[in-house]
């Protein structure tokens, strides 16, 4: 058996004996790869990993190579299995190891397993990654060593070790002064306050943060505050690290009685508004300062003006810093692993392994993703209040303010306070959106415009950091116009002594620049165009350290929490006016060219160099990027800016299609499929096979377009036989989606050919869990055609419990949801309840399923005559669509709550409710819900209202899929009701005949499977609320023949 | 590809007409030539041309390209047939526009005449049941 050790160098082998490097040392580093990414992988994949500068025909050469080499130096014919698409490694690993006992709770076998960095011979990018996410990892367990160690000297070895991972990070080395306080060695404390400070000045001319300081000036004044969870600020008076604050008692009045709500258990969202350089930041840090003082736990965020920021970019900055704060989770949750969609290091940083989430379609893991989010926060305010501030929400992307807002519709019983800064310019209707929809859900809600200072106010600022002369002063207020920003800055140039006060901003920092060297001067401009500040890491690829020292001492920069920036972005602007575009473009390509970082970022910094040839790559990894953190938007975008600057790439192209895909553009989608094809190479039948595969995935799933599914699907079986090669997975997975489509589109009989190839094949098709669900799911689509409606159910049953094991909660859903809507259509209303009931239990998925899966349950309640609890289901929907802000869904759920008031007999909700549904735009069948609210006003003995509806009805969009012969029936049935509501008896018995006719003649139909088949594609989900039952029907016309009957008796 | 349209104004509410357009099973009523016709699945029909019952033509129903109308496709010759509802003050106008295959051109006028019998049929039929 092959072992490879990564904790360190790397070392492997085989059965004990040493496995010797081979000369390739992209092979050796392969290995370490593979052994850090256990399963398969698509050989694509990996060559493009490795070799992303090359054609992709010289990767996957070079790929090959580097496999022969490294399976002639493994000597080991199991280890490696390399097919044609695929690639895996088995083998046993330390770090593994390492996993499982962090699993286990046996963090000291795990730490001892530590021989050094990870991977420590190699140096590629993949590798510093991964070497940083194992350090997080190996710093929380020795964390938490340090936390459960039984004295006081243990915990201080513990918390040195975790301190010598890195000997800047600043956690590490609180941790190492807390429990040297607790040990009662103050004076040890200190000294590693000290030595940290050198570090910190030495390597990256910073300084250590205010929660360092205050840590080292609570140790100093107060002995031992170490008693605090790890991770806590010391207490520390209730006043923020910055400029004073002055002339804002009355909106801090307002905020901290937000504060006491939010204390008391409540959700609040502070939202404060102003000019740049009015105080917005002040005050909120100011919040946040006085809150931390009473023990609650704060994080935060800003939204960077750079025009290129990565979606979610301020939640990353703001999840790395409260994962800092947290107690790890219990085993079970999974809101760290879906979080690490966003920030990577989240579970390692709560001491969890790394697991990737299950891929699921994209709105599914955005919906979990945002779920994870409202959890963390439950996580998070177990035991104290939570604070979040969003600092320059005017300048954050869309997908931040949607999650942003999906939180604080669910904070109304959660002690959380949101604060957010903005600019009124440029307008952000998404902030007023998310105030608004907060304060609906019953959270308290503070919006602040702050106005400029008072003179009396300014003169106040002033004095707090300067003193002048009554002239100065007097020039210092009338140029800064109430503004405190000005005021400051004006004044600091003032007391410099500079050539009388600066008339604005700009000539203050250019003032301010102008004295520093050029390698300080450089990293000042840096700072400018980065749009933000910049970590320690960044900062350390792109200055010197004395360079760092040089620039800080200017006083326009601040270090804080391992970041170095302006002051103020109003600052930063300034200093950025004064570049020229030749120096700007060169600083833009060194920002772009830095090592790691974010490639959203990397990709516009080196277009605004006019790096275009190198923007490329880093495009499509930004797009990659967003689209794992399910920003789908952002992804096309990206990819479309691609395109542009390589217009002839048919890789950029197809994954262009495959996003608009998930974002349910077809027509994009299409052409640019089409547009990808024609690029490939005709020679390149490999190429032509995956196109084509992905386009049947895609159109399989995300558009439910079996034609288009299908013909994708034979194109890749051709370039498959074409190629001259057989790769009997991929075929089989083609002949699953042909199956489905020729099932769907052609009926009965159409997909038999199909189903013997595939079973020629000679694989087992029960396994993986994902190929059962599809199979299953056709097999009993070929059964609905074939009108077997039995062992459809019996199939699509299988279909549900194979999704679910595959952990794919959409797949599932369809499964239980098609096998109800069948036991409904065969009568077995009680069976169909079984089956949502059992959906709804086993299918943890996100709100979206969840809202389907309690409208399958609610319908189905509701036909069995137990309206109670349909309505308690149906109100689950619209509480869902509520926590969704989702107007589609909201109105589904009234259309769904109006046929179901229908069913129970309350006309007056039943009539309300589809009137609003069919007010919004709800994918219903529109003609149908008319249909039934006429029913509802017929009995209402509204017959105009009645009558205008049926009449309304005629003008919807019919599709075959909707039964016209069923809508005939029913419109009708309402129009019995109608005139009998209008005392016309003979009318009403004229057309319940009728009615009776129709409904009698579908009873007579043996259609159901099809029927059910072609709603299933239409609507792309299980009809559930569709499912006709022509007998019950019949019944409910021969009840009203017999009212009528006795009403005309009784006359 | 030969084509033409036609129309006609029935006296019934538009709802009348609705109803017979779309039920299948009262086509037979209204549509000329057609002696009988049965359901085949998933919505479509199959009609039995007068005096040929035992020759099935199979038709396919389809909403208009904008959902308002209802469209049956000959799956046999090819004629496509859109048939729209206006409702007026008092009473429907029906329109209906037929697409006939450059192979089939040679029956332009006789469908011209079945179409412009069977519109007419409709029209009275459902002020008839009105």
């Amino acid at each position: 058996m092959l072992r490879v050790l990564v904790l360190g160098e790397l070392q492997a082998e085989v059965d004990g004996a040493a496995v010797a490097m081979p000369a390739s040392r992209r092979a050796w580093a392969l290995l370490g790869w593979l052994a850090l990414h256990p399963g398969e992988h698509a050989r694509g994949a990996v060559a493009a990993h490795f070799w992303p500068d090359v054609l992709d025909s010289s990767a996957r050469a070079s790929l090959r190579s580097a496999l022969w080499e490294l399976r002639r130096a493994l000597a080991d014919d199991d280890a490696l299995t390399a097919g044609r698409d695929r690639l895996a490694l088995r083998c046993e690993s330390d770090l593994a190891e390492f996993d499982a006992h962090i699993a286990a709770g046996r963090l000291e076998a795990a730490v001892v397993l530590h021989r050094g960095a990870l991977l420590a011979d190699l140096d590629d990018d993949w590798v510093l990654e991964a070497r940083d996410e194992h350090a997080e990892r190996l710093g929380s367990a020795l964390a938490r060593l340090a936390a459960a160690a039984a004295t006081p000297a243990d915990a201080v070895g513990w918390a040195r070790r975790r301190l010598a991972l890195d000997p800047l990070d600043e956690d590490a080395a609180r941790d190492v002064m807390r429990r040297l306080a607790d040990a009662g060695d103050r004076s040890g404390a200190l000294a590693a306050y000290d030595r940290l400070s050198d570090r910190l000045r030495g390597a990256l001319g910073l300084a250590p943060s205010a929660q360092t300081r205050s840590l080292a000036a609570a140790i100093r004044e107060e002995g031992a505050p170490a008693q605090q969870p790890p991770d806590r600020p010391a207490a520390v008076g209730p006043s923020a690290d910055g400029p004073p604050l002055v002339g804002r008692d009355r909106e801090l009045a307002e905020l901290t009685a937000l504060w006491e709500t939010v204390q008391a258990g409540s959700g609040g969202v502070a939202v404060i508004s102003g000019e740049a350089g009015i105080g917005k930041t002040r005050i909120a840090l100011e919040l946040v300062t006085r809150a931390r003082a009473a023990n609650a736990r704060a994080a935060r965020c800003t939204a960077a003006d750079l025009g290129g920021a990565p979606p979610f970019a301020p939640w990353v900055e703001l999840l790395a810093g409260l994962a800092r704060e947290l107690e790890p989770p219990a085993a079970d949750a999974r809101w760290p692993e879906e979080l690490a969609r966003l920030a990577p290091s989240m579970p390692l940083r709560l001491g969890r392994p790394r697991v990737e989430p299950p891929e699921v379609p994209s709105d599914l893991a955005r919906a979990r993703l945002f779920e994870a989010a409202v959890e963390l926060a439950e996580h998070a305010t177990a035991d104290r209040p939570l604070v979040l501030l969003f600092d320059d929400v005017h300048l954050a992307d869309a997908p931040t303010l949607e999650l942003a807002a999906y939180l604080a519709r669910r904070i109304e019983r959660l002690p959380v306070l949101l604060v957010l800064t903005r600019r009124m310019v440029p307008r952000r209707d998404a902030v007023d959106a998310l105030a608004h929809a907060a304060r609906g859900r019953g959270v308290a809600v503070r919006e602040l415009a702050l106005e400029p200072l008072s003179r009396r106010e300014l003169e106040a600022l002033i004095g707090e950091i300067a003193t002048l002369a009554a002239p100065q002063r007097e020039h210092v207020v009338a140029a800064a116009d109430g503004n405190p920003l000005l005021a400051l800055e004006s004044a600091r140039a003032a007391a410099r002594g500079d050539e009388g006060p600066p008339a604005s901003l700009r000539g203050a920092v250019r003032a301010a620049i102008a004295g520093l060297d050029e390698p300080a001067r450089r990293t000042a401009e840096l700072a400018a165009v980065a749009g933000r500040p910049l970590d320690r890491v960044e900062l350390s690829a792109l200055a010197p350290p004395e360079a760092v020292l040089a620039a800080m001492d200017c006083g326009l920069f601040r270090s804080a929490d391992g970041r170095f920036g302006f002051r103020h972005d109003l600052l930063r602007e300034a200093a950025l006016f004064e570049l020229d575009d030749a120096r700007r473009a060169q600083l833009h390509e060194a920002l772009g060219s830095a090592p790691g970082g974010r490639a959203a970022e990397a990709a516009r910094h080196l277009r605004l160099a006019g790096r275009d040839d190198l923007a490329v790559a880093r495009l499509v990894e930004a797009a990659a990027d967003a689209a794992h953190a399910t920003a789908l938007v952002e992804a096309a975008a990206y990819l479309e800016e691609a395109i542009g600057l390589r217009p002839d790439d048919p890789h950029v192209r197809l994954q262009l299609a495959e996003t608009l895909a998930q974002l349910g553009r077809r027509e994009g989608a299409l052409a640019a499929l089409d547009a990808a094809v024609r690029l490939i190479d005709p020679a390149d039948a490999g190429a032509r096979v995956h196109a084509h595969l992905r386009a049947a995935i895609w159109c399989r799933s995300s558009l439910c377009d079996p034609a288009r599914a299908g013909r994708s699907a034979q194109l890749a079986l051709d370039a498959l036989d074409g190629g001259g090669t057989d790769a009997v997975e991929v075929r089989a997975e083609l002949l699953l989606i042909r199956a489905w489509s020729e099932v769907t589109t052609l009926g009965a009989g159409a997909a038999d050919a199909t189903l013997a190839q595939l079973d020629a094949l000679g694989l087992d098709l029960g396994t993986p869990s994902l190929r059962r669900h599809h199979l299953d799911n056709v097999r009993g689509f070929v059964l609905l055609a074939e009108g077997r409606l039995a062992e459809a159910e019996e199939a699509l049953v299988a279909s549900g419990e194979a999704g679910e094991r595959a952990g794919r909660a959409d797949l599932a859903y369809g499964g239980w949801a098609n096998a109800a809507c069948i036991a409904s259509a065969l009568g077995a209303r009680d069976r169909a309840l079984e089956y949502a009931q059992r959906g709804a239990v086993r299918i943890s998925g996100a709100p979206t399923i969840d809202f389907h899966m309690a409208c399958l349950l609610a319908y189905t309640l509701a036909r069995l005559g137990r309206h109670h609890e349909a309505r308690a289901a149906n109100d689950h929907q619209a509480e869902l669509a509520a926590r969704l802000a989702s107007p589609e869904l909201a109105s589904v759920a009234d259309h769904d709550g109006g046929l179901i008031a229908l069913l129970a007999g309350d006309h007056e909700r039943a009539a309300e409710l589809l009137g609003r549904a069919l007010a919004g735009d709800p994918p219903v069948q529109r003609a149908d819900a008319r249909l039934r609210r006429a029913e509802a006003l017929a009995r209402l003995g509204r017959a105009a209202e009645a009558d205008a509806e049926i009449r309304a009805a005629t003008l919807e969009p019919i599709r075959a899929a909707h039964r016209p012969a069923v809508l005939v029936a029913r419109m009708t049935f309402a129009q019995a009701l109608s005139a009998r509501a209008s005392g016309d008896l003979a009318l009403a018995e004229r057309r319940l005949r009728e009615a009776e006719g129709h409904w009698r003649r579908l009873a007579g139909d043996d259609d159901a499977g099809r029927e059910h088949l072609a709603s299933l594609v239409d609507l792309g989900r299980p009809p559930v609320t569709g499912v006709v039952d022509p007998a019950g029907e019949l019944e409910r016309v021969t009840e009203e023949l017999r009212e009528l009957e006795a009403l005309a008796h009784v006359r | 590809m030969p084509t033409f349209d036609d129309s006609a104004t029935s006296e019934a509410p538009v709802e009348e007409v609705w109803k017979l357009l779309y039920d299948p099973a009262r086509m037979v009523e209204w549509w000329e030539g057609i002696e009988r016709v049965e359901p085949s699945g998933g919505g479509d029909i199959t009609i039995y041309p007068d005096g040929y019952p035992d020759f099935p033509m199979p038709q396919e129903l389809r909403a208009a390209a904008d959902g308002r109308g209802l469209t049956i496709s000959c799956l046999v010759s090819y004629l496509v047939f859109e048939w729209r509802l206006e409702p007026l003050e008092a009473g429907t106008r029906i329109r209906v526009h037929v697409e006939i295959p450059d192979e089939e051109a040679h029956r332009l006028e006789t469908q011209r005449a079945g179409v412009s019998a069977s519109l007419r049929s409709l029209a009275a039929l459902a002020t008839a049941t009105a």
